[in-house]
C-alpha cells in the first residue's frame, strides 16, 4: 500500500534517480553542450554551453547584455519562448530538464529551483498584495491552511529584514520601495527552501546603498539555507561580492571559468581582462580615459 | 562673474491628492553652480536629486525659494516659466540626458529625427537663425559622429540599437543645439559596466571639448568622482555635504557620505581574503 502511494505521485513527475554512492560526484545542476537558437533566422543565442554547479556552490555568470546570460537562466527554468530551439542537456540532480513535460517543470519551479528577477516592479503583480503573491509560491507546492501560510510568509519577510512584515504583506507593490520589493522577491524565492536559486541581475535596478544591503541579505540567506546560486550580472564587482566561482560568457559561449580570485589575478581571455579593467573605476584617475572592453578585444589594452 | 545657476533656499513639497501626507522632496537647498564647473549631485533614491535637476531645467517650479539663471530669476511668481525660459533661449542652452534611453527616446522616430528635433524649435536663441533642412541634416551627422555613431545610424530606430548606442543618441540629441549647460540624470546607471566606460569616456571628452557646465545626478560616487570636480551630497532633501570631489572622496565628513562611498561595489584588490566568504559546502573538484 505504501509503495503504491509513492508510485502514484502527481502525473508528470520526473522519475527520481537513485542517488549514487558518492553524493559529491552528482552535480546539482549540469548543462552539457547547450545550444539555443531564436526565431526564423536561427540567431544562435547560446553556443555549446557546459557547466556544473555543486550543491551549495555559488556561480557567477557574467557578460554583456545580449551575451546569453538570461537565456541560460530561462533555459534552466524551462521558460524559453516557443520560438527558441534548444539542443543539448540540462540536468538537475541527474534528471533531464530539456524536453521534460511542462507539469514536471512547473512542479520544480519555485520549489526546488527558484528565481529572483531583475525588475521587481514587473516581476510582482501590481494588483495583488505582496503577502498573497508570496503565499502563492507556498500553496502551489504544498497544501497548507491560509493561516499557516501567512505565518510562514511573515516569517520569511522578517528574515529578509523587511520592517513591519505584517504591514508589508498587506501592501501593494507600488506602496513599497525598490529595495523592499526586491526583498519581497528574495523572501518569496526562499520560502520553499529551494536547492538552487537563479538570480538574474537582482540588484541592477537598485541604487548602491540598497544594492549593498540586498547583496548582504542574499549572502546570509544562501549561507543559512545552503542553497546553490547561479548569479547573473554584468558587474564583476557585484558577482565577486556573492560568488566563489565565475563563468564568463561572451557572444553566447563560455570563454572562461574559475574561482573569483584566480580569474581576477590571471584572466586568460581578453574579454575578461577588459571586464576587470572596466570594473576598476575607482582606480582610474578622475577624467582620464577609461579602458574599455573593446581595447582588450582589439589587443590594445594593457 | 555671474554664476550659471544660483539655487537660493529652495524647497519643493509634493502634496499627493488624496493623502494628507506631504512629501518634502527638497528642504531649504542652496547651491551655486559656476561657469564650466562640473557638479555631481549624489544621494540615495528619494533623496531629491532628480527633483533638484528638474528645477534647474525649469521643468518644475519650487514651492519656496528662488532659482536664478545667470543672475535673472528663473521662476518669477505668476509668470509662465516656459515662456521665461524660451525668451532667453534657455531651452537650447540647457540640455538634458536621462537615465533610461529606452524610455527617453520616441520609439516611432528615427535616430536622425530624434537628434534633429531640438534644432526645429520655433523660437531659437538670439543669433542662431532657424536651421534649414540641409543644415539640420549636416548638424545631425556632425553630432552623431561626435558621439561615435556612424552616419547611417540616422535611419535606424531606437529599438534597433543597443543600450550604449541609445545613450549615445540621447547625448547627441542633447548636444545638437550646441548647449552651454548639460544636465544628466544617472546617464550610465542603466548601462553595462563595460558600456559604462565608453559613455564616461565620451562624456569626459565632450564636456572638455565644448567647455560645458555639467550637473550630473548619480547614486554612484565612483561615476561622480570620474566626471565631476565638485559634489553635493543630498539626504532626505537636504544638502549634508558639499566640496571638491577629491576631498569628499578621500575624507568624507558626514557618516551618510561614508556610507554612500562604502556601498560602491569594488573588486577585491588583488587576491580576496578567501576565508571571509567560505562556501557553505565544499566545492566540487
Amino acid at each position: 500500500m505504501t509503495a503504491g502511494t509513492e508510485m502514484s505521485g502527481p502525473r508528470g513527475t520526473l522519475p527520481r534517480e537513485v542517488p549514487s554512492a558518492s553524493q559529491d560526484s552528482v552535480p546539482l545542476l549540469e548543462a552539457k553542450g547547450l545550444n539555443v537558437w531564436f526565431g526564423r533566422h536561427r540567431r544562435q543565442a547560446l553556443r555549446d554551453v557546459s557547466f556544473r554547479l555543486a550543491p551549495g556552490q555559488r556561480l557567477g555568470l557574467i557578460g554583456q547584455s545580449g551575451s546569453g546570460k538570461s537565456v541560460t537562466a530561462l533555459a534552466v527554468m524551462g521558460l524559453l519562448p516557443d520560438t527558441a530551439r534548444t539542443t543539448g542537456s540540462i540536468r538537475f540532480e541527474g534528471r533531464e530538464l530539456l524536453g521534460a513535460p511542462e507539469r514536471a517543470l512547473a512542479a520544480l519551479r519555485g520549489r526546488d529551483i527558484a528565481m529572483v528577477f531583475q525588475e521587481p516592479m514587473t516581476a510582482l503583480d501590481p494588483t495583488m498584495r505582496v503577502g498573497r503573491q508570496a503565499a502563492e509560491a507556498v500553496r502551489l507546492h504544498a497544501s497548507a491552511t491560509s493561516r499557516a501560510t501567512r505565518r510562514r510568509v511573515i516569517e520569511a519577510f522578517a528574515e529578509v529584514e523587511l520592517p513591519d512584515p505584517e504591514r508589508v504583506a498587506d501592501a501593494f507593490p507600488h506602496e513599497l520601495s525598490g529595495g523592499q520589493r526586491q526583498r519581497v522577491l528574495l523572501a518569496t524565492a526562499l520560502l520553499n527552501r529551494p536547492r538552487l536559486i537563479l538570480c538574474d541581475e537582482p540588484t541592477t535596478a537598485l541604487d548602491v546603498t540598497v544594492q549593498a544591503h540586498v547583496l548582504d541579505l542574499l549572502d546570509r540567506s544562501l549561507a543559512a539555507s545552503g542553497a546553490a546560486c547561479l548569479f547573473i550580472s554584468h558587474d564583476l564587482a557585484v558577482v565577486a561580492r556573492v560568488c566563489q566561482d565565475i563563468m564568463v560568457v561572451f557572444d553566447g559561449a563560455i570563454v572562461e571559468t574559475g574561482p573569483v580570485a584566480r580569474l581576477l589575478a590571471n584572466p586568460s581571455h581578453p574579454y575578461t581582462r577588459g571586464l576587470i579593467a572596466a570594473a576598476r573605476l575607482d582606480e582610474a584617475a578622475p577624467g582620464s580615459r577609461l579602458p574599455t572592453v573593446e581595447d582588450f578585444l582589439r589587443g590594445t589594452g594593457s | 562673474m555671474t554664476a550659471v545657476f544660483t539655487v537660493d533656499h529652495v524647497s519643493q513639497v509634493f502634496q499627493p491628492r488624496r493623502s494628507a501626507l506631504a512629501v518634502v522632496a527638497l528642504d531649504d537647498v542652496s547651491l551655486t553652480v559656476g561657469k564650466a564647473e562640473r557638479w555631481g549631485i549624489v544621494g540615495e533614491s528619494g533623496s531629491g536629486k532628480t527633483t533638484l535637476l528638474r528645477l534647474l531645467a525649469g521643468l518644475e517650479r519650487p514651492t519656496s525659494g528662488a532659482i536664478a539663471f545667470e543672475g535673472a530669476e528663473l521662476t518669477p511668481a505668476g509668470r509662465d516659466s516656459q515662456r521665461g525660459f524660451q525668451d532667453r533661449g534657455l531651452r537650447s542652452r540647457v540640455q538634458l540626458v536621462f537615465q533610461d534611453p529606452r524610455s527617453s527616446l520616441d520609439p516611432r522616430m528615427t535616430v536622425g529625427a530624434i537628434v534633429a528635433e531640438p534644432l526645429r524649435g520655433r523660437r531659437r536663441r538670439a543669433g542662431a537663425s532657424s536651421l534649414s533642412r540641409p543644415d539640420r541634416a549636416a548638424r545631425t551627422a556632425e553630432v552623431l559622429a561626435a558621439v561615435g555613431l556612424s552616419a547611417d545610424a540616422a535611419r535606424r530606430y531606437p529599438h534597433e540599437l543597443s543600450g550604449g548606442q541609445r545613450q549615445r543618441v540621447a547625448i547627441a540629441r542633447a548636444l545638437a543645439p550646441n548647449p552651454d549647460i548639460l544636465l544628466a540624470d544617472e546617464p550610465v546607471s542603466a548601462l553595462d559596466v563595460s558600456v559604462r566606460a565608453q559613455i564616461l569616456n565620451l562624456l569626459t571628452d565632450l564636456v572638455a571639448q565644448m567647455g560645458l557646465t555639467l550637473v550630473l545626478v548619480s547614486h554612484d560616487l565612483g561615476v561622480v568622482r570620474h566626471l565631476c570636480d565638485r559634489v553635493a551630497v543630498l539626504q532626505h532633501g537636504r544638502i549634508v555635504e558639499t566640496g571638491p570631489t577629491e576631498q569628499i572622496y578621500a575624507r568624507p565628513r558626514q557618516p551618510y557620505t561614508q556610507e554612500l562611498l562604502a556601498a560602491v561595489p569594488r573588486l577585491p584588490a588583488v587576491l580576496p581574503p578567501s576565508d571571509e566568504r567560505k562556501p557553505p559546502r565544499p566545492l566540487q573538484k
